[in-house]
């Protein structure tokens, strides 16, 4: 027998347990492969203008490549721990490093072989699916091209990675000695700790941490108060970080701490601990909780960034209407220059056109003193207007806002914040020295929520009679603001509006033509963004597969005692049962808790865009995946346990 | 009253090639004996107890515990036959790694579903008798084997089995703590009169025994009952063993 050929039965005789890798392995490389599919796609840089998804691509492919290198690294290593009793005894029968590698090299080469084409296969199959919503998404049609780029690619990118995985292999080995590897591997003979002082430490910052969030979650513009959040923008990254790290801490504290304290507790009440099958699956957790800590922490952070992930994106795309609507006041926005002398015949234009097809509408015309000239794009200087009191009201009426009413001197003053990137219309004047006519204006408050979002920068209300009495001396601009609540379907309108008006003395905007392009951005992002979550969430329930079948060597040899001693088939399954419960459905939980606590606080300025009932639709989804999923491993748990016990019974 | 009784019990393991481990055995062992079976390596002691122990069935032939045949019942009753009826003393100890000594004797009672008060004095007694109530706290690592052997043997007895049943018990003990181990078997045979059923190859420590069983090929050979000194009863046991064969048993 050579070397390659006891390679070659190593992975034969002992498929079951290259089972899990051998999936792990597949489904990166067929995600991989739909993914350069796509990118090599002749089709795709002509399909959409406005959203190139080569680009997208170009940013993801390497990153799933990062991915799927630690994750097949992560895997092999628990793979090789299992393996450690066979591999002290070719240790003791003299193997050298070198030969080690090779056997490794081997083995890897042909498992990563077979996933390789396996992977390829599925995603040919799948790509199809790829292709019909991506082209729903782009409304083009993308047909599946043969092409051999994305395969070359796949299989040079991949069977690199195995090779780069086993050279790395001897590390995973090398530092045991033959006793270590031929003895401990199975056994660990440590005394469960459970230090109560530190881990009521822990739940004193776990509870400290959660109430900080709860207090930014209560505080419009907590997120931005929080001390770690200015040290994450200081750093120029986006503040929500601060959140996922406070998150992160939490999480690792609750496997390593509380979980602790939990296990201490169940053992101090012993009318609890000493009843039935409780003692052991109890003492169980505790005696491994230091790997299980380690194993549910990483999956929950895993789970976590896949839910919340998905969950965004989700209600990103839902919410898409909204997010282009916020920068408008409305989706139709008219602004009439003095010069104007066809404003009531565009205008008629417009209602006939709304009222043929049907849409229901509202408007409001409200006129405005420009003392500067609004039109003028090149001026420094932010451009001021001036509202009367009764047409602020009628405004914020039209917007469902509270009125006011301004006596004397007394002003409001409106900005519109996106005026330039990263300037304050107000730094630039001194707007509270603002004179108007020789009556010094006295402000009595400044606003940026949006009333009329375009024109001058800086709206003054002022009192109906002192409005009368400037009225004169500046030109009149009006606004004619629509409220339209179908209007997302006027996209194509709203573009013959801007081409037909847009020339000549008056401005036209209209959010409709953003909706469409914007919308197929977001449901894009959404579509490749859940895909590459579902990878994501795998390699997550994945770990914790990899840590479970690590010890089932240990586990059945266990059970196998216990039935001598007249333990029964039920009370195992029970044991099982409860064990996994913990393992797969603790990290799901606290995941969805903090996927909901960062999403609330992603979206704090806008709260209806994190709601419950969507962000509960996507936990759904992963639950169901996650429920099925730990159906698959308790059986298959259960089966291996069993069929040892069976063995050696005629 | 009859504990155990073997009727032409046969074991064959089936295969592409078949076996015979067991060979129309026929013995009785009654209420409060205490019956060592000797064999050479691979004479079919440990299907015997396999067998004996419902953890295994018998090709053909009866094995009655209590006066009933159990190899008819469901693996969950025969689960509970045993845990309520028979204790076991392996060579290997089998404590779990995960629970303390004081959990490892209580585990058969907390199967049971006994009230911990119950439990609690039940422990109490054991412990006493075979002084472990120092080590009650201890991991199983952090014990002798002496200890852990005596702790196997508290935890087989703990829910009074009317058979304990031994599989070379001082197997992997030195002769101190096998001497220990034997006491306390005895101390527990005779002073509340658990039925014991040892097997062993070790003839100093079969002549502890009232009885013991020789087995050849899955055959019983020899029969033989122990006389007034134990002495004796060892060379007894010497002579048959070398008439057996299959292995030296000289020190």
């Amino acid at each position: 027998m050579t070397f390659k050929q006891f390679a070659l039965r190593n992975v034969q005789r002992n498929l079951s347990s290259y089972l899990a890798f051998f999936m792990a392995s597949t489904i990166s490389v067929m995600v991989f492969f739909i993914f350069s599919v796509a990118y090599f796609h002749p089709d795709m840089h002509i399909a959409n203008k406005s959203m190139n998804l080569t680009v997208l691509l170009t940013a993801i492919l390497p990153y799933q490549y990062g991915c799927s290198l630690v994750f097949i690294l992560y895997s092999f290593g628990t793979f090789l721990h299992r393996r450690w009793g066979e591999f002290g005894v070719l240790r003791l029968l003299g193997i050298t490093d070198q030969q080690f590698i090779k056997l490794m090299f081997f083995e890897n080469v042909l498992i990563g072989f077979i996933s390789i084409i396996s992977g390829i296969l599925l995603g040919l199959l799948f790509s199809k699916y790829f292709f019909f919503v991506i082209s729903m998404i782009f409304q083009f049609r993308f047909e599946f091209k043969w092409s051999s780029t994305p395969i070359v690619l796949t299989f040079i990118a991949f069977i690199s990675l195995f090779m780069l995985v086993s050279i790395l292999s001897p590390l995973f080995v090398r530092s045991k000695n033959v006793y270590y590897l031929l003895t401990k591997s199975r056994k660990q003979n440590r005394r469960p700790k459970a230090p109560l002082l530190s881990a009521i430490f822990g739940i004193t910052i776990v509870l400290f941490l959660y109430s900080l969030l709860v207090n930014t979650i209560q505080h419009q513009n907590g997120l931005n108060n929080l001390f770690l959040a200015k040290v994450v923008e200081y750093l120029e990254y986006d503040n929500i970080l601060a959140i996922f790290i406070i998150l992160t801490i939490i999480t690792y504290l609750i496997f390593s701490q509380v979980s602790a304290l939990g296990i201490t507790l169940l053992k101090r009440s012993s009318r609890f601990y000493f009843h039935k099958t409780n003692l052991l699956w109890v003492s169980n957790l505790a005696h491994q909780a230091k790997q299980n800590a380690r194993n549910l922490f990483i999956s929950t952070v895993l789970i976590t960034i896949s839910i919340t992930f998905t969950a965004s994106l989700y209600t990103g795309y839902l919410y898409t209407a909204e997010q282009v609507i916020k920068d408008f006041v409305g989706p139709i926005s008219y602004l009439s220059f003095p010069q104007d002398k066809q404003l009531k015949e565009n205008i008629n234009y417009i209602d006939t056109y709304l009222k043929k097809n049907g849409y229901e509408f509202e408007r409001v015309q409200i006129p405005v003193l420009a003392l500067n000239k609004i039109e003028d794009q090149t001026r420094n200087e932010p451009a001021i207007a001036l509202i009367s009191n009764s047409n602020f009201n009628q405004l914020a009426r039209f917007l469902g806002r509270d009125m006011i009413s301004l006596k004397e001197n007394d002003s409001l003053v409106l900005i519109w914040k996106s005026w330039g990137p990263g300037t304050d219309p107000l730094a630039e004047i001194g707007y509270q020295e603002m004179e108007i006519g020789d009556r010094k204006i006295n402000v009595i408050e400044v606003t940026d929520k949006p009333f009329l979002n375009f024109g001058a920068q800086i709206y003054y209300v002022i009192s109906d009679t002192f409005y009368r009495q400037v009225k004169a001396k500046y030109p009149t601009y009006t606004f004619v603001e629509y409220q339209i609540p179908n209007w997302t379907r006027l996209g194509d309108f709203s573009a013959q509006l801007t081409e037909r008006f847009n020339i000549g003395p008056r401005v036209i905007k209209t959010a409709a033509n953003y909706f469409q392009s914007d919308l197929i951005h977001n449901k894009t992002y959404f579509f490749i963004g859940s895909f590459i979550s579902m990878v994501f969430f795998i390699a997550a329930i994945s770990f914790l597969y990899f840590r479970l079948f690590a010890d089932i060597q240990g586990e059945r040899e266990k059970y196998h005692n216990l039935t001598k001693i007249g333990l029964k088939r039920k009370e195992i399954r029970r044991i099982i049962t409860q064990q996994l419960v913990i393992f797969f459905f603790s990290p799901f939980i606290i995941a969805s808790v903090h996927t909901y606590i960062i999403l609330v606080l992603w979206n704090q300025e806008n709260i209806e865009w994190a709601p419950f009932d969507k962000i509960l639709q996507v936990i759904t989804i992963f639950g169901a995946i996650q429920i099925l999923y730990f159906i698959w491993i308790r059986s298959k748990y259960i089966r291996t346990v069993f069929h040892y016990l069976d063995q050696g019974k005629n | 009253m009859n504990e155990l009784e073997l009727k032409k019990v046969c074991k064959i393991y089936e295969g592409t090639v078949s076996y015979q481990a067991l060979d129309d055995i026929d013995f009785t062992v009654k209420s409060g004996e205490f019956v060592g079976v000797m064999g050479p390596s691979g004479s079919g002691k440990s299907t015997l107890l396999n067998v004996i122990s419902t953890n295994d069935f018998p090709t053909s032939g009866q094995v009655l515990l209590l006066n009933q045949d159990l190899h008819r019942l469901s693996e969950d009753s025969l689960a509970q036959f045993r845990r309520s009826n028979l204790g076991f003393v392996f060579q290997d100890f089998n404590l779990m790694d995960s629970l303390t000594i004081r959990e490892n004797i209580l585990l058969p009672l907390a199967l049971e579903g006994t009230r911990f008060s119950a439990m609690k004095q039940a422990l109490q007694e054991i412990a006493m008798q075979l002084r472990l109530t120092e080590i009650l706290e201890r991991f199983p690592f952090e014990i002798s084997g002496g200890q852990a052997q005596r702790v196997a043997i508290a935890r087989a007895i703990i829910h009074r089995p009317s058979l304990l049943l031994a599989d070379e018990p001082t197997g992997n003990l030195d002769s101190r703590s096998s001497h220990d181990v034997l006491s306390v078997l005895e101390q527990m045979n005779q002073d509340f009169g658990v039925t014991i059923l040892m097997v062993t190859h070790d003839p100093i420590v079969a002549s502890h025994c009232h009885r013991v069983i020789f087995i050849k090929d899955g055959r019983i050979y020899n029969e033989m009952y122990r006389g007034e000194k134990q002495q004796d009863f060892y060379h007894e046991i010497l002579n048959v063993l070398s008439l057996l064969g299959g292995a030296r048993y000289d020190f």
